[in-house]
């Protein structure tokens, strides 16, 4: 009877904390670890960005797609000849990817400003592969990864809009 | 049979402390993901109840554990959930 008592009060709380939960899900923006977010919040930057250099300066980039239902995610970039690539480490299986392949139109959210941009999916293989040496100087431990993993790695091209 | 169930609910409990001081509050947390379904599993065995059932007038009367079930049942069905999406 005791355990009984115990457990229905720990119900209770659980109760509260699903409810909590569930409402801090349904009205969120950013994404949170690897559960998306929704619409992006931020300063918007009017204006065509032709250098990206400056985004040498943040860590990870925040991803806005599908504009029509907003799906964003935090994703890794690299910065090749002053472009900006953002890549997937999964491959066309990422949803987010799929998202973009089917509208380009997307925002990019770094250091808090948000860019209207399209993300366009690199095909030339010496670029892919001119980009991955880009990476793995940056970060070496990347060169350990195996070719299978290096070819899940897809890059999109960021162009302002 | 109350001993055992009574150890389960305990590990169930650990196993959710430790994810919590040795992996934080993160959604990636298999640990504390786990213990809680173990936990919560154990506790609907405490709860097992239809939603209605006769009174000794002969009367349906709805069962109060039935409510304590349910949460039970549905913070388990996150959990399987949240363990799936982490391994799939």
């Amino acid at each position: 009877m005791v355990i009984k008592n115990v457990l229905k009060g720990i119900a209770v709380g659980l109760a509260v904390l699903v409810t909590v939960i569930l409402f801090l899900y349904l009205n969120r923006s950013d994404p949170y670890g690897p559960l998306p977010g929704k619409r992006l919040q931020g300063e918007e930057v009017t204006g065509r960005i032709d250098d990206w250099s400056f985004a040498a300066q943040y860590r990870t980039a925040t991803n806005e797609v599908r504009p029509s239902n907003p799906y964003s995610v935090y994703t890794s970039f690299v910065l090749h000849d002053e472009v900006l690539y953002i890549s997937s480490g999964l491959g066309p299986e990422s949803r987010w990817v799929q998202f973009l392949m089917e509208d380009p139109n997307m925002r990019i959210r770094l250091g808090g400003k948000l860019y209207k941009v399209r993300g366009t999916l690199v095909e030339d293989p010496m670029l892919i592969d001119a980009i991955h040496k880009t990476r793995e100087q940056k970060n070496p431990r990347l060169a350990e990864r195996t070719p299978q993993q290096r070819a899940l790695n897809l890059y999109f091209r960021i162009d302002s809009r | 049979m109350r001993v055992v169930k009574v150890v389960i609910l305990v590990v169930g409990v650990l196993a959710v402390i430790y994810g919590l001081v040795t992996r934080g509050l993160t959604v990636g947390n298999q640990v504390a993901a786990g213990g809680l379904l173990l936990f919560c599993l154990t506790s609907t065995s405490y709860f097992l109840v239809l939603p209605v059932s006769r009174d000794s007038e002969g009367k349906w009367r709805p069962n109060p554990d039935f409510a304590w079930l349910s949460i039970y049942l549905l913070v388990a069905a996150i959990c399987v959930g949240w363990l799936y999406l982490l391994n799939r």
